[in-house]
């Protein structure tokens, strides 16, 4: 088991990172709290011995992807996608915010994640392949359509 | 990705970043379920660990052979088929390579055979056998022929003698094959199943190799076609006929999960059943489980430290008492224990006992 002080340390620093990829991947956040808390445990019980900051980043994010992958697939886990839940509690958000939010939760949950990782946690499409276990052709397609579904929520700000 | 960005895609980019970082800035993990990830190491010093090491008999074994074939058109070397094919498994199963710690699991427990026989236009090689507790994985592929990925592929008869170095049968084992072709000129078959544990047991005694017997009789192929229904044809008549020596190897290491109770599905509600005796070794599982008969038909699922499962092959069951059963099942590939973080019965996960210092 992970000493107590490593862990609530590695818990602080990730646990909102996970809970937002999971909520990419399930669209739901009861579901996404439930992965985090998985995840959480893995770090917990399993202790790994993580050679930097990215290494346990990256751990953190593939088991991440794994677990919501799990939860996702189990049928009494099913339930409707609602990023109305995120919205009502992202108290601060303002008209942009809430729209790309929409907008985000109306992608397919394979471009979620990709599209996530790619513009808020900054990896590249190959990092992001990698983590997720697809094909680097593959990935580069779901960001490319992810983008052209968020453009229509962008364009007024471009203007 | 394109490097050369032009000025417009450079600040739609941008745009992009700073929109997902105000949105997503403002999501956050709910307070009480915070609180709950951090109350995890705190609840963690007040349990204690087990140590589970045992060493196990039982009263009765099932001699099953369950076999899987798929064609696919890779090159294959001798030895190299069980690591090919496990790989594919586990990247169909989890989305993302083996790792390497299990590849050397599979490879410390692959002998190589690289025996050929050709039987009019179709070639037949016994690639490689992996064994360790009673457990095998056998690797044949077939070549010389074309393997049509709509159809399917199989042999009229195949069997599968085990026996000591001093010709004492140690497992008899008949098949029947089904199988998908994914097209080309290779068809790889994998055998699996396993011997008794008194035999297996007997083979160490002995202290050397096990004598494997394959033979596998008439390629049949089956047309599926929309008005005509299934038609099977000969594709090449013959028998393949193979011997070769196996090391008997047993596994040192052991994990023990804690006695639990465990849900599952039956006719859409879901029931309690008691999973105890829980025994995990590199091949595969074994329990007692208690419960409604049908319930244990949802079968258990190794899942790894990195939240990677895989599922099991075959099995069997014997019912000591009434609602009480003997459940013993082999994992689709052999494991590295080191990575597995606990066992699935049905919607439960039971975690495995870590060792005590």
């Amino acid at each position: 088991m992970m000493n107590e002080s490593r862990f609530t340390a590695l818990a602080e620093q990730y646990m909102d990172m996970v809970y937002r990829i999971a909520l990419n991947a399930s669209g739901s956040a009861a579901d996404a709290e439930d992965v985090v808390q998985n995840v959480m445990l893995r770090l917990y019980r399993s202790d790994p011995d993580f050679e930097s900051e990215e290494h346990a980043r990256h751990w953190l994010i593939r088991v991440a992807v794994n677990e919501s992958k799990r939860l996702v697939g189990l049928p009494w886990k099913k339930r409707e996608a609602s990023f109305e839940e995120v919205l009502n509690i992202a108290d601060g958000t303002d008209g942009l915010q809430q729209s790309l939010l929409m907008k985000v939760a109306g992608l397919p949950p394979k471009y979620r994640v990709p599209m996530y990782l790619y513009y808020y946690e900054g990896y590249s499409a190959k990092e992001i392949a990698e983590l997720t276990g697809s094909k680097i052709s593959t990935l580069q397609t779901r960001l490319a359509r992810g983008r052209e579904k968020l453009r229509a929520v962008l364009e007024e700000e471009m203007k | 990705m394109n490097e050369i960005k032009s000025g417009r895609e450079k600040a739609e980019e941008s745009l992009y970043r700073s929109a997902y970082r105000d949105a997503f800035d403002q999501v956050k993990l709910g307070i009480d379920a915070r609180e709950k990830v951090l109350g995890i190491a705190a609840e963690g010093k007040e349990k204690r660990s087990l140590h589970g090491r045992r060493r196990f008999s039982m009263a009765m074994a099932v001699c099953m052979a369950v076999v899987l074939i798929t064609g696919t058109a890779l090159a294959v070397t001798a030895g190299g088929g069980l690591k090919s094919w496990f790989s594919d498994e586990w990247g169909y199963n989890n989305d993302g390579e083996m790792p390497a710690e299990q590849q050397q699991i599979v490879e410390s427990l692959s002998t190589p055979v690289g025996i050929s026989q050709t039987v009019g236009n179709l070639t037949v090689t016994v690639d490689s056998v992996a064994y360790s507790d009673g457990y095998y994985w056998l690797m044949v592929n077939a070549e010389g022929m074309k393997f049509d990925e709509d159809n399917g592929y199989s042999c009229r008869k195949s069997d599968l003698r085990i026996v000591s170095e001093d010709g004492r049968e140690l497992g008899q084992c008949g098949s029947s094959i089904t199988q998908t072709a994914r097209g080309g000129s290779s068809l790889k078959m994998l055998f699996e199943g396993e011997i008794s544990p008194e035999s297996a047991e007997a083979a160490l005694a002995d202290g050397g190799n096990m004598h494997f017997m394959l033979s596998i009789s008439d390629f049949v192929e089956k047309k599926r076609g929309i008005v005509t229904g299934t038609k099977e044809y000969v594709l090449q008549e013959g028998t393949w006929s193979f011997e070769f020596e196996v090391p008997a190897a047993e596994s040192e290491e052991m994990l023990t999960a804690p006695d639990s109770d465990a849900v599952f599905t039956l006719g859409g509600e879901e029931t309690m059943c008691r999973v105890r005796d829980i025994q995990i070794n590199m091949v595969g599982i074994k329990y007692m489980f208690e419960g409604e008969n049908e319930a244990h038909s949802e079968l258990p699922r190794l899942i790894f430290k990195d939240g990677s499962e895989i599922g099991v092959t075959g099995g069997s069951g014997v019912q000591l008492e009434e609602g009480s059963w003997q459940m013993k099942y082999q994992w689709s590939m052999p494991v590295d224990l080191n990575q597995v973080e606990a066992v699935k019965f049905g919607k439960t996960e039971v975690y495995v006992e870590a060792e005590v210092e």
